[in-house]
């Protein structure tokens, strides 16, 4: 279960607060730093987003899963547009409040196009629709308290209600001031975040990685098929986002130098006298991996399957820039099966020691 | 071996421009009160108290004691209050002194990580917030006390900057040469005096030349504007006269322009910034909405130069994606090097 799907498992607290879509991945800050000068047009912008984004991430997870990336990015501006133009013209007739040119802006708000990218394309209607109300929820509340600040300092008021501040800052009424409400809120929500979270570091980059779009163009300029080191990392980084300390059972004993003079004297030797072209392949590698082994075990692979993936997982497969969706899951599943490899040829040197230790028991014994 | 185990005394000079920049402003501040009396004085220490104190207790609240700077602070405070009106209510300087250290100060650390002139960021949004206010000038009438703005017996009088945008000339009926030299205008508290800050302007280049060199391309520049299209049709020396003498433009050129922190170590990229914030500052003053534009040049100049450079390497810090890399060839590697086993 990849890091997506434990998003969406999560709370909706987790959700909407610590992937927060304007203060932690950075998206839609403009509508909110526009739109959001007092508490009623931020009211006005929450629930025209969650409007947009329950229905944008309803249709893309029934439907438009099954088109290519390219036409889905069209269809979710037809669909905002859809959605916002009925809003804002019924909203103009309706309240006084001066909608001005920045809502129907809205339509294409990029929240639409990452959460629907991140969330609906790889999860049916339930974990879509559950996205959607966590990061319209967490986009609405962020929305709201910066219009109530805004306004307060601005205009003296709080849902228009005069609060008989003497002093308003006209500033803050302006983009520049949304864009400051929003840096110190967000500076605040990193730190309560990190006290809540046992000094976890919540998501602060607008990861595109998982975007399929990218990805497209990356295929077609690319036209390779395979895995990279940089997909690895990427993996590592989408994966588990806590970093993750190597215990001390986890890395690999280091040889004493006497010891590893040996080898090294041992390759010398070989690539003097000419060894083959395989024998240097398998000397770079593993002069590469760190370690440095007997030759006698360096010639044995422990399974020719599990041998392949691991080279392929280790880089000699062509270079892939930006990662797919697809690639990812196939990344993960022979991940997966390298690790099952790694385990079920433990368990059998395991047993041939064991077994080779019992007959040498018995030779000593019998001798 | 006690004289080599002695610290050597390094080669560089100690940074002395906030000392001077605070003698410098004492300088005005003697001058505003010369001509608007105790309100001037009181204007100033309550901008430079608020300054302070907030520079304090904000880096107390974020455990960073050690980028409190009161030096600065008193610099930043006091600076925000002489350029503004004599005029200006009492909480006029005290907001732009709290937005200059709670906005442009206290959230990058020290004043050596300052991306923005803090000075310029307060006298920035107050000129956003309140234009009226910060543009009105009382007129200078010695020994009368200064009306404050809003009052039934404040008279606003028209700055220098203000004839300029309204094309309209200095001359004998309206200020003479003499006005301007000792800053009997109608201007900004601390800056009125041409001579003033001339003197000021050769003591900050004798004490600091090579910082001077932003500031030297910003005079310059703002200068051949003046020359070449001058905005009033009694001559371009009158022109020149005028641009150099209005406003916050010379205060801008000594002060606010020549930042340390600017990461320009290079004598002429500095000097191109200098011209770079001169023709901005002279655009915006043509063009733009209020008839002053320093401050709005120098912030704009200093996001294109912090966007241009490269940030200073944290040795301590290590990017989390070369860190995250790492772990993950290591982890490769030893699960390779397990396999092999």
């Amino acid at each position: 279960m990849n890091n997506q799907d434990n998003n969406v498992k999560k709370g909706l607290f987790y959700r909407a607060f610590f992937r927060n879509p304007v203060l932690v991945e950075l998206v839609g800050i403009s509508s909110v730093a526009a739109i959001a000068v007092s508490a009623e047009t931020a009211i006005y912008l929450a629930i025209v987003t969650m409007v947009l984004l329950i229905v944008a991430e309803g249709i893309t997870s029934l439907i438009l899963k099954r088109l290519p990336a390219w036409i889905r990015i069209a269809v979710y501006v037809l669909i905002g547009t859809l959605v916002v133009t009925p809003f804002v013209v019924t909203m103009q007739k309706v309240s006084s409040t001066n909608l001005n040119l920045f809502l129907p802006l809205a339509a294409i708000n990029s929240i639409i196009v990452l959460h629907c990218e991140r969330a609906a394309v790889r999860h049916g209607l339930k974990g879509a629709l559950r996205d959607a109300f966590a990061a319209s929820f967490g986009y609405g509340v962020v929305a709201v308290v910066t219009g109530i600040i805004r306004e307060f300092l601005g205009a003296g008021t709080v849902f228009g209600i005069d609060t008989g501040a003497k002093i308003c800052l006209s500033g803050m009424l302006m983009p520049f001031g949304g864009f400051l409400v929003l840096g110190f809120l967000a500076a605040m929500l990193s730190n309560n975040l990190n006290k809540i979270y046992g000094g976890r570091k919540s998501e602060n980059a607008f990861d595109m990685s998982s975007v399929e779009t990218l990805s497209v163009f990356a295929l077609m300029l690319s036209n390779a098929k395979g895995i990279s080191r940089q997909f690895s990392s990427l993996k590592n980084r989408n994966g588990a986002r806590k970093p993750v300390k190597m215990k001390a059972k986890q890395k690999p004993e280091r040889i004493p130098d006497a010891a590893a003079a040996a080898p090294a004297a041992e390759t010398a030797k070989e690539e003097s006298s000419g060894g083959n072209a395989s024998n240097k392949n398998t000397e770079n590698e593993q002069s590469e991996s760190g370690r440095q082994t007997a030759p006698q075990e360096r010639t044995a692979p422990p399974n020719p399957a599990s041998y392949e993936r691991m080279s392929r997982y280790a880089g000699n497969a062509s270079t892939l820039p930006i990662v797919t969706t697809t690639a990812r899951a196939n990344y993960t599943s022979d991940f997966d099966e390298i690790l099952k490899d790694l385990s079920e040829f433990n368990s059998r040197k395991n047993q041939n020691k064991n077994d080779n230790n019992t007959q040498e028991t018995d030779k000593t014994g019998g001798e | 071996m006690r004289a080599l185990d002695k610290p050597k005394a390094s080669g560089k000079k100690k940074d002395t421009f906030i000392i001077d920049a605070l003698a410098m402003l004492a300088a005005m501040a003697v001058l505003a009160w010369y001509y608007y009396g105790e309100r001037a004085l009181r204007l100033i220490l309550f901008s430079a108290l608020t300054a302070l104190l907030l520079d304090w207790f904000g880096n107390s609240l974020l455990n960073n004691k050690q980028a409190a700077d009161p030096l600065y602070a008193l610099f930043t405070g006091a600076a925000i209050a002489l350029l503004l009106p004599a005029s200006s209510p009492y909480w006029l300087p005290v907001i732009g002194s709290s937005f200059a250290i709670i906005a442009a100060k206290l959230p990058f650390g020290g004043k050596d990580n300052l991306p923005f002139v803090p000075i310029a960021a307060g006298i920035a949004f107050l000129c956003i917030s309140f234009p009226q206010m910060v543009f009105s000038y009382p007129a200078v009438e010695q020994g009368a006390e200064v009306a404050v703005y809003g009052s039934p017996s404040f008279a606003p009088s028209a700055s220098i900057a203000e004839m300029l945008s309204k094309n309209n000339s200095i001359g004998v009926n309206v200020f003479g040469y003499l006005n301007i030299l000792t800053g009997a205008i109608p201007s900004p508290m601390g800056t009125g005096s041409l001579l003033l800050m001339s003197g000021i302007a050769l003591y900050m280049y004798l004490r600091n030349p090579k910082m001077f060199i932003s500031g030297a391309g910003f005079i310059a520049t703002c200068a051949i504007f003046a020359v070449l299209f001058p905005r009033v049709i009694t001559g371009r020396r009158i022109s020149l006269l005028m641009e150099l003498s209005s406003g916050m433009l010379l205060f801008a050129a000594i002060f606010l322009v020549p930042q340390k922190t600017l990461r320009l170590k290079n004598p002429t990229h500095r000097l191109l910034y200098g011209m770079a914030t001169g023709a901005v500052c002279m655009l915006l003053r043509y063009f733009g909405a209020y008839e002053e534009g320093v401050c709005f040049a120098v912030m704009l100049m200093n996001g294109v130069i912090a966007a241009m450079t490269s940030p200073r390497p944290v040795k301590s810090r290590k990017s989390p994606v070369l860190t995250e890399k790492k772990q993950t060839e290591d982890a490769v590697s030893s699960e390779r090097s397990v396999a092999y086993e």
